[in-house]
């Protein structure tokens, strides 16, 4: 492969290689230097006539335009060519290795002088501030679930945050916050899973932040849509909340706003294709 | 000059996203170039070349913005060649096209300095020894910060076919003084 550079002059070849190299790694040759352009440009400089060659020999081999190559198959060349072009340094120029070897570990033991060192302002605040924001929820719709949970009896008395706030509650809206409460955990432990992952692997990005924030409400919302479709569709509107099994509820709320996402593609796949029936018929 | 710089930086990164805030159109109209360079082609230049940096820059640290009109490819742009390379070095990725091509880049260029007369053959051995033991950290990313009023007489608009897209606006400096530039290290 490249045989041509071993009768090129190591200068021209170097270069060549570097030109080459360069646009194998964009895996495009410029606009200018498509079709009949390309050799006026051949005939330009030196490197760029050899970085063609080598261009060229590779769409032989590959069969297909650089801009076609894989990134796999453009990483392959670029190593094989950053060998070769080190390897013919080597044997052409010599190779003081002592001396390289020293100089490189000097470079390692001396600060670096001449250059600033500047640290991004560090998000450690912002993911602070996150965290206790979860915690803060769980702690809150945990409280509510534990509170609004039917127990034995569907009682009409509400006592929030140890007498606080009194009032009568309606079985069927006791329900539906109940189910907000459950659909915002579940998003809450979606949110924060994710949340920590980024975190950990110094992927957080600043911009999503809005995401992480809503993802517990979005998800309270879901949880209520989903309850309304079962409700309307599933069981009798005229049962009455006694007579609904409210782990089963709870179970669905809790996955809704565990899968949030996932639930809201798939309600929107539904109605795609709802209506599509509706406007065929 | 450095503090205003170090604002003029400050001012562009937002947490971890970087992003420009030059609202320059052309060159002539550039407070600052930006230039990408690794550390080991940093500390060659300024042991064997007396200081000369042979650098590419833009006038745009982060071109793709919407708000400005003009194209760079992000192969050119000096905050993704930063970030690409800073996630390179640290990984230690081994297959890392743009060290390969840094490597080849660096023996290239002291192959043109020795012809040149700027190093004799014992330098160039050296440094191609340097580029073979030279390690993927060694290839740690710099951002180099040009003040433009330093470097106008120096600087030369690249050919077309050394651009990487055919409208990018990008420079070469063939020997830039370490006097004429800043070299910063994003953490």
């Amino acid at each position: 492969m490249f045989e041509f550079l071993s009768n090129t002059d190591t200068n021209d070849a170097l270069a060549g290689v570097h030109f080459a190299m360069r646009r194998i790694s964009h895996r495009q040759l410029l606009e200018a230097q498509e079709g009949s352009l390309r050799e006026m440009l051949s005939a330009a400089s030196v490197d760029a006539r050899i970085g063609l060659m080598i261009i060229e020999e590779i769409e032989r081999i590959e069969r297909q335009p650089l801009k076609d190559l894989s990134a796999s198959r453009a990483q392959h060349y670029t190593q094989k060519l950053a060998n070769m072009a080190q390897e013919r340094a080597k044997q052409t120029f010599g190779y003081n290795r002592e001396a390289g070897q020293r100089m490189l570990k000097e470079w390692r033991k001396e600060p670096l002088r001449g250059i600033s060192t500047i640290s991004l302002p560090s998000p450690v605040s912002l993911t602070w501030a996150i965290g206790i924001y979860y915690f803060l929820l769980f702690v809150v719709f945990t409280y509510f679930v534990f509170v609004l949970w039917p127990g034995m009896t569907w009682d009409s008395e509400l006592n929030l945050f140890g007498g606080l706030v009194r009032g009568k509650i309606m079985p069927e809206t006791r329900m539906l916050l109940l189910v907000m409460a459950i659909g915002a955990l579940g998003g809450c432990i979606h949110a924060a899973r994710e949340f920590s992952w980024y975190v950990g692997n110094r992927q957080f990005r600043v911009s999503w932040v809005p995401w992480y924030l809503l993802l517990p409400l979005n998800s309270m919302a879901m949880a209520l849509v989903l309850y309304f479709v079962i409700r309307s569709g599933i069981m009798s509107a005229s049962a009455s909340v006694q007579h609904i099994n409210v782990f089963g509820i709870a179970a669905l709320s809790a996955l809704m706003g565990l899968f949030s996402t996932h639930g809201a593609k798939k309600v929107e796949e539904i109605f795609r294709s709802l209506l599509k029936q509706q406007k065929e018929q | 000059m450095l503090a205003l710089e170090f604002a003029f930086l400050r001012a562009q990164i937002n947490f971890c996203e970087v992003r420009a805030e030059v609202k320059v159109n052309d060159n002539t109209n550039s407070i600052v170039l930006y230039s990408t360079n690794t550390l080991l082609a940093f500390r060659i230049a300024e042991t064997y070349y007396q200081g000369k940096h042979y650098v590419w820059c833009s006038p745009y640290f982060e071109p793709g913005d919407s708000k400005l009109n003009y194209t760079i490819a992000p192969t050119s742009s000096p905050k993704d060649i930063y970030l690409n390379l800073h996630d390179e070095a640290l990984r230690g990725d081994q297959h890392s096209a743009k060290i390969a091509n840094n490597r080849v880049g660096i023996i290239n260029g002291a192959n043109l300095k020795k012809a040149a007369g700027v190093i004799s053959s014992q330098e160039l051995e050296e440094i191609i020894a340097i580029v073979h033991g030279a390690q993927i950290i060694d290839f740690r990313p710099l951002l180099y910060i040009i003040p433009y009023s330093l470097v106008t007489d120096i600087c030369r608009k690249a050919s077309i076919h050394e651009r990487a897209a055919p409208f990018s606006e990008e420079y070469i400096i063939e020997a830039l003084p370490s006097s004429c530039f800043h070299a910063i290290v994003i953490k």
